[in-house]
C-alpha cells in the first residue's frame, strides 16, 4: 500500500511537533523518518498509524493508504503492524503466543482456525529465526530477540504497512548493525511498505530506499541516500548527516569571502539559498573527506593549518587541524595518502576544499 | 551470583561485634513482645478450657452468625473494591484527564479519617435523622444498624487497598502493550481483559488479600453502624467486644483467635504474592531500560 500524509499538524501544549507536513510515499518502498528528538517523526509515524490524531483531523488533513482515506479509522482497522521501541511484548504470554495474537483477536467471522493459527505463527516465528524459542517468555529473551518477536507479531496480521518506532534504539551496537541489514534484507523478501524513525543518519542511509529529513516539525528534504548525502537541501541537513566543518564569512557580488577561504559563490550556493545570495552573512560547509591535503602551498586557495591529531584507527585516516585563527578543523583523508605526507602532529600542511557547500542567512541586514 | 557472597567486608566497613549483637537483639525482642507474646496470648487463653469450650465458642448461635456476617461483609466489599479499584487504577494510571490528581488524593481518604468518623458519616446520611433517613423509613428500607449499614461502612473503609497497589504497577507497565494490542487489531475490551487483567493479576491479587484482612477486621465504623444487635448485626470483632465485657474470656479469645488466624495466613498469602510481584517489577525495569 501506498501512503499518502497530507496538512497534518499537531501540538502538544505551546510544543508544535508537527506544522503543515505533507508526505507521499510509494508502494513497496523501506523509508526512514529521520531526525533529531524532537523532529516530529515519532509523532508522524504515531499519526499514520492511528495511535495519534492530527489537530486538524476535521479539518484539510489527510492519512491516505492506496487512495483511501484512513484518517478516521481505529488503529486496529488500518491494516498496520506497529513495532515499538521498547518492543511492548505482552510480559505474560510465551512468543508463540504473542505472534498469534493479532488473529486470534480476530472477530469469528475472519478468524482463521485454530490449527491455521499455529502454524501461521510456527512459520513466522521461523522468518525471523527464533525457532526453538517459541514458548519462552518475553524475559527470557534477549534484546535483538525480542524485537525480531515484535516484528513477527507485527507481520502476523498482515499489514498493508509496516511502521516501525526507533527500531533499533535500544540495542547494542553490534546486534543492531546485524538487525538492520537483517530488516533491509527482509523487506527485499516482503515488499511490504514500511517507515522507520531514527536518529542515527547512518542508519538511515544504510537501510532505507528513501530518507526523510525532519527538523522542528517540518520536513527538510526527502529523497534518496545518495541525494541526501551529496545534495543536502539546507545546511541542517547537511550538518545533522555527517561531519562537516563550518566557516562564517559573507557573500557579494558571486564571491564568497569565509575566513581564509574565497569561492565563486555563483557556482557552490545551494538552490535553495540562490536568490538571496548578494551582500549576505553566510556559511560556508566542508565534509572532512573533502579536503584536499598538501604539504605544498602552491595549489591555490588553500588555507594552512597544523595537525593537532592524527587518528589512524578505522577505514581512513581522520586528522585534527589547526588554522591560523586556532580554529579546529576536520579532514578525513586515505592511508595511503597519509603515509605519502607523513603527517605527525606539528605537521604544517594546505587544505583546499574540493567541493564545498554555501548556505546564506535568510533574514540579512 | 555466588561471588558476592563469598566476597568478605573488609574491616574497615564492618560494625563493631557488639553493635552486631545488640541490634539483631533488640530488634527480635521488640518483635517478640510486642507481635508474637500478644499472638501467643490470644490463643493461649483461648485453649485454656480444652478444646471442647474452644469449639463451642464458634457453633454458639451469636458467635456462628457474626462468623456469617463477617463473611458476608467481607465478600461483599472485595468485590465491590475489586472493581472500583481496577476501574479506578485503570483510569489514573493509564490515562491522563481532568481531575486526575483530585482523584489520586481522594482514593486514599479512607486512610486518612479515623474509622469512627467514616461510620458517622453513613449514620449522618442515611439514619433516621439523617439526609436519606426518612425516605428510607417510608419505603421501609432498613441502611443503619442493619447489614447495608455494615457492608457500605466497610467497603468505604477498605476502599485504597486495590487501588493502592495495582496504580503504581499499572504506570510502570505504561500503556504501549495496549497500545500494541490495539494496532493488532484488538477492541477495547478484548484488550483489557488479555493484557491489562494478567499483567496486573499479582498486584490484584495482593491488593485483595489487604482488603480482606481489613474488612473482617474492621472495629470502628462498623461500631457505629452496627447497633451491636446480637445475631442480627454483629461481627466477629464486635462479637469478641461484647464477649470481654461480659467476662467470657475465654470464648472471647477463642472467637478472636478467627482474626488471628486469618492474620496468619493474610502474611504468608501476601508474602508469597509480593515476591511473584517483585519479579514483576524486575522484569519490567530490564524491559525498559536498554542493556
Amino acid at each position: 500500500m501506498s501512503i499518502q500524509v497530507r496538512n497534518i499538524s499537531k501540538s502538544f501544549g505551546s510544543f508544535h511537533a508537527l506544522e503543515k507536513v505533507s508526505l507521499t510515499i510509494p508502494d513497496g518502498e523501506l523509508v526512514a523518518l529521520l531526525g533529531p528528538s524532537g523532529s516530529g517523526k515519532t509523532t508522524l509515524l504515531r499519526i499514520i498509524a492511528g495511535l495519534e490524531e492530527p489537530d486538524n483531523a476535521d479539518g484539510d488533513a489527510a492519512v491516505l493508504f492506496s487512495g483511501q482515506d484512513v484518517l478516521h479509522r481505529p488503529a486496529g482497522q488500518r491494516q498496520v503492524g506497529f513495532v515499538f521501541q521498547h518492543y511492548a511484548l505482552f510480559r505474560h504470554m510465551s512468543v508463540l503466543e504473542n505472534i498469534a495474537f493479532g488473529l486470534r483477536v480476530r472477530p469469528r467471522k475472519t478468524r482463521p482456525p485454530e490449527a491455521e493459527i499455529r502454524r501461521r505463527a510456527a512459520e513466522l516465528l521461523g522468518l525471523v529465526q527464533l525457532e526453538g524459542l517459541g514458548h519462552r517468555l518475553p524475559s527470557e529473551l534477549s534484546g535483538g530477540q525480542r524485537q525480531r518477536v515484535a516484528l513477527a507479531r507485527a507481520l502476523a496480521v498482515e499489514p498493508g504497512v509496516l511502521l516501525l518506532d526507533e527500531p533499533f534504539g535500544a540495542l547494542d551496537a553490534r546486534v543492531r548493525r546485524d538487525l538492520r541489514s537483517w530488516l533491509r534484507r527482509l523487506h527485499d523478501d516482503l515488499k511490504v511498505t514500511s517507515v522507520f524513525v531514527t536518529h542515527d543518519q547512518e542508519e538511515a542511509l544504510e537501510v532505507a530506499d528513501r530518507i526523510v529529513v525532519m527538523n522542528k516539525g517540518k520536513i527538510e528534504q526527502i529523497g534518496t541516500p545518495e541525494e541526501i548525502f551529496h545534495h543536502p537541501a539546507s545546511e541542517f541537513v547537511m550538518r545533522f548527516i555527517g561531519q562537516v566543518n563550518l566557516f562564517h564569512g559573507r557573500v557579494e557580488g558571486g564571491r564568497g569571502q569565509f575566513g581564509p577561504l574565497v569561492v565563486d559563490a555563483q557556482a557552490q550556493v545551494a538552490p535553495s539559498s540562490r536568490a538571496s545570495a548578494a551582500g549576505h552573512n553566510a556559511r560556508l560547509l566542508v565534509r572532512p573527506h573533502q579536503w584536499l591535503v598538501s604539504v605544498r602551498d602552491d595549489i591555490p586557495l588553500s588555507i594552512p593549518a597544523q595537525v593537532a591529531r592524527v587518528q589512524s584507527a578505522g577505514p581512513a585516516v581522520r586528522l585534527e587541524l589547526r588554522d591560523g585563527q586556532g580554529e579546529t578543523i576536520h579532514a578525513e583523508i586515505s592511508h595511503e595518502r597519509a603515509a605519502e605526507l607523513r603527517l605527525a602532529p606539528q605537521s604544517r600542511v594546505y587544505l583546499t576544499p574540493r567541493e564545498t557547500r554555501v548556505f546564506v542567512d535568510e533574514y540579512a541586514i | 551470583m555466588s561471588h558476592t557472597s563469598s566476597q568478605r567486608k573488609s574491616p574497615a566497613t564492618r560494625d563493631p561485634l557488639w553493635l552486631r549483637i545488640l541490634l539483631p537483639t533488640v530488634s527480635i525482642g521488640f518483635i517478640f513482645l510486642f507481635l508474637l507474646l500478644p499472638l501467643l496470648a490470644v490463643f493461649a487463653e483461648a485453649l485454656r478450657k480444652g478444646l471442647g469450650v474452644y469449639f463451642a465458642s464458634f457453633t454458639e448461635p451469636d458467635a456462628w452468625s457474626a462468623i456469617k456476617l463477617t463473611l458476608l461483609t467481607a465478600g461483599v466489599s472485595v468485590a465491590a473494591n475489586l472493581v472500583f479499584g481496577l476501574a479506578a487504577a485503570w483510569a489514573i494510571a493509564k490515562h491522563r484527564f481532568f481531575g486526575r490528581s483530585v482523584l489520586i488524593t481522594l482514593i486514599d481518604l479512607p486512610f486518612a479519617i479515623s474509622p469512627v468518623i467514616s461510620g458517622l458519616i453513613f449514620v449522618l446520611m442515611f439514619g433516621l435523622q439523617g439526609w436519606f433517613g426518612p425516605w428510607l423509613r417510608d419505603h421501609n428500607l432498613h441502611v443503619i444498624f442493619a447489614t447495608p449499614g455494615i457492608i457500605l461502612a466497610t467497603v468505604f473503609i477498605t476502599f485504597p487497598f486495590v487501588a493502592r497497589q495495582l496504580i503504581p504497577l499499572m504506570e510502570a507497565q505504561g500503556d504501549e502493550q495496549e497500545q500494541a494490542a490495539l494496532t493488532l487489531g484488538a477492541s477495547g475490551w478484548t484488550t483489557f481483559w488479555r493484557i491489562t487483567l494478567p499483567g496486573a493479576k499479582w498486584a490484584l491479587l495482593h491488593g485483595v488479600i489487604l482488603c480482606n484482612a481489613r474488612a473482617m477486621g474492621e472495629f470502628g465504623a462498623v461500631s457505629v453502624v452496627s447497633g451491636h444487635i446480637r445475631g442480627m448485626t454483629n461481627t466477629i470483632p464486635l462479637h469478641v467486644e461484647i464477649l470481654y465485657n461480659e467476662y467470657n474470656f475465654t470464648a472471647a479469645f477463642a472467637v478472636a483467635s478467627l482474626l488471628a488466624l486469618l492474620a496468619i495466613v493474610t502474611l504468608a498469602a501476601k508474602g508469597a504474592v509480593e515476591w511473584r510481584l517483585n519479579r514483576i517489577r524486575q522484569e519490567t525495569l530490564a524491559q525498559e531500560i536498554p542493556s
